[in-house]
């Protein structure tokens, strides 16, 4: 559970002023097959307060895959339009949004990406240029299993 | 009409500048009774100078010429009897001005076509008056020309304006009528700015937004925004609207027209589309708008007010490589070419599919979906082409409806969104 960036022009909170660590945001693996990770954002509000936070765009959450190099291997939202909007949404103490995506282990250009270790982002867009990006989760994609030959 | 050159406006501001900054800020700051304060808070700057031609018979007016030196013009055969020197002194203790070339007499006389204690009479008899007239943004006693001058916002208003005139029998050569686009108080597209022009921050349950433009649909007064920044994406809701933000006096309108997202013709099986992203709200009762003026902001990037761009058209036509412009609430004035045209564009998270939408390779962020987008022309005016919904993940790319496609009888319908008497 790990919180990287936060810019506070994003964050509303009735009385005290928030600080970094009123929210966290982390990335989790739900479900893994040979052809598909199933992953989840989640941000929490860690304070004793209620928050509001405004969202950028919708949807505005964005999930990257890089290799271990940093170079970037996929992202959910390329070649997608976000409608321009921003949202407030009110969050509870210890309340929690949650995004999920399917990553089809797959690159940018839809080819099946090689078996090895991966580290996948999950990034919420707040008021522009604010961003809630998670710690990197590590993922291990296993060789694709070859079809046997009928005999 | 004319326009007004600039050196005028910049030696009156100079003038007023020097006389505030000099002996005008010391004067006021000695009267300490509460009669002679009341006394200063009633006086305005025409008032001094009719206290001068009170004194100098003749006194037609007073500004700094483009050389920087005090020119009094003065009706002819009105002044004979004073010299320079009086005439300075009498300036200075009218203004509280303690000016060495005043005291001195080193002034440049000119002559008047008018006495300034006629001008404020016809002027005070006028103004009220005037200021009824639709699309009148200023009036004014112009020391350097010696003349009353009337800023409209086009033809018609000035037409009425002459017929104030030849009504209060006030002679058509001693005012100057001319067009000066609305003044807009220092404020950015997130503050409150009346009348309503396109381009600035709205807020409805939940949501921020951005205006579009002002238009009038089947003869009701409104303005244009994107159909997700309705309360549900298609379908008429009632969406309340605020400006900026919710407040007990920043209601602006409500919801009307937001045509439902359909299975058509051309639309991808399994989906259902409309042409634009786009919907009508009414104007509230007593909300001013400026029917075919856009914000413009100081400068690209910046989101200060510094004017006006004013609609004299709409696009009929859409070409790859054509540069564009929005303003918008997050990232203000931005601009670049069409990169696309025509597209059908899926909408993420959506089954809605928006059928001929144009591409932009310009900045945009969350906050700017309804800007408006539009092409400058060679004299300052511009041509709406339509309404941004859309962008990129890395805000390098925007996506608009062409207003054509707006005003399809099956999306808005026809609206008029032109300055008065432009198109």
């Amino acid at each position: 559970m790990l919180l990287l960036a936060l810019l506070m022009g994003s964050l509303q909170e009735a009385g005290a002023r928030p600080t970094p660590e009123a929210l966290s945001a982390r990335i989790e693996v739900r479900e893994q097959t040979a052809r598909a990770i199933l992953l989840e954002l989640r941000v929490r509000n860690d304070s004793g307060h209620r928050l509001t936070l405004t969202l950028g765009g919708r949807p505005a959450y964005n999930v990257l895959v890089k290799r271990s190099d940093g170079t970037l291997v996929w992202e959910w939202q390329r070649g997608q339009i976000v409608q321009q909007i921003l949202e407030y949404r009110s969050l509870g103490p210890g309340e929690e949004l949650r995004f999920e995506v399917t990553w089809k282990l797959v690159d940018a250009r839809g080819r099946r990406v090689p078996p090895g270790e991966y580290l996948v982002h999950g990034i919420l867009n707040l008021e522009p240029p604010g961003t809630l990006v998670t710690d990197p989760l590590r993922v291990r994609v296993a060789p694709a299993k070859r079809k046997r030959s009928a005999k | 009409m004319t326009r007004t050159p600039r050196r005028y406006v910049l030696v009156v501001s100079v003038l007023l500048g020097l006389v505030f900054a000099s002996g005008f800020g010391a004067w006021s700051a000695t009267l300490t009774s509460q009669e002679a304060t009341a006394h200063l808070q009633e006086e305005t700057l025409d008032d001094h100078l009719a206290r001068i031609a009170e004194q100098v018979p003749g006194f037609g007016g007073i500004f700094l010429d483009e050389n920087g030196r005090i020119a009094v013009s003065l009706v002819q055969g009105e002044a004979t009897t004073l010299s320079k020197r009086e005439i300075g002194a009498a300036i200075a203790r009218a203004l509280a001005w303690d000016e060495p070339r005043l005291r001195a007499g080193a002034i440049r006389l000119l002559l008047a076509r008018y006495n300034f204690l006629q001008l404020k009479e016809w002027y005070d008899r006028l103004s009220p008056q005037v200021f009824e007239i639709e699309g009148v943004t200023l009036t004014d006693i112009d020391e350097a020309r010696n003349r009353l001058r009337i800023g409209v916002e086009d033809e018609e208003a000035g037409r009425r304006v002459l017929a104030a005139l030849a009504a209060a029998g006030i002679p058509r050569e001693a005012v100057v009528v001319e067009r000066v686009e609305p003044i807009l108080p220092m404020a950015t597209l997130r503050d409150k700015v009346r009348p309503l022009v396109g381009g600035l921050q709205i807020n409805f349950p939940g949501y921020l937004c951005t205006y579009g433009f002002n238009a009038v649909r089947s003869g009701i007064a409104g303005f244009v925004t994107a159909s997700h920044c309705t309360e549900v994406q298609g379908g008429v809701e009632n969406t309340p609207y605020w400006q900026p933000l919710e407040a007990t006096d920043t209601f602006i309108g409500t919801e009307i027209a937001d045509p439902l997202y359909t299975r058509r013709l051309g639309c991808p099986r399994g989906r259902v589309c409309r042409y634009s992203d786009s919907a009508f709200a009414q104007l509230a009762p007593g909300v001013s708008a400026s029917l075919g003026y856009l914000a413009r902001t100081e400068s690209p990037e910046s989101l200060v007010i510094a004017g006006n761009f004013r609609i004299t058209a709409e696009a009929t036509r859409r070409v790859k490589g054509e540069v564009l412009n929005k303003i918008g609430r997050t990232t203000g004035w931005s601009q670049g070419p069409i990169t696309q045209t025509c597209v059908n564009v899926g909408v993420t998270g959506t089954r809605i599919v928006l059928l001929c939408q144009d591409f932009v390779q310009a900045t945009v962020a969350a906050g700017d979906s309804g800007s408006p987008v539009f092409k400058i022309g060679t004299n300052g005016d511009v041509t709406l082409y339509g309404l941004l919904w859309g962008g990129n993940s890395s805000g390098t790319s925007f996506v608009y409806s062409p207003i054509g496609n707006i005003q399809r009888s099956d999306e808005l319908g026809s609206l008029r969104t032109c300055a008065t008497g432009s198109c």
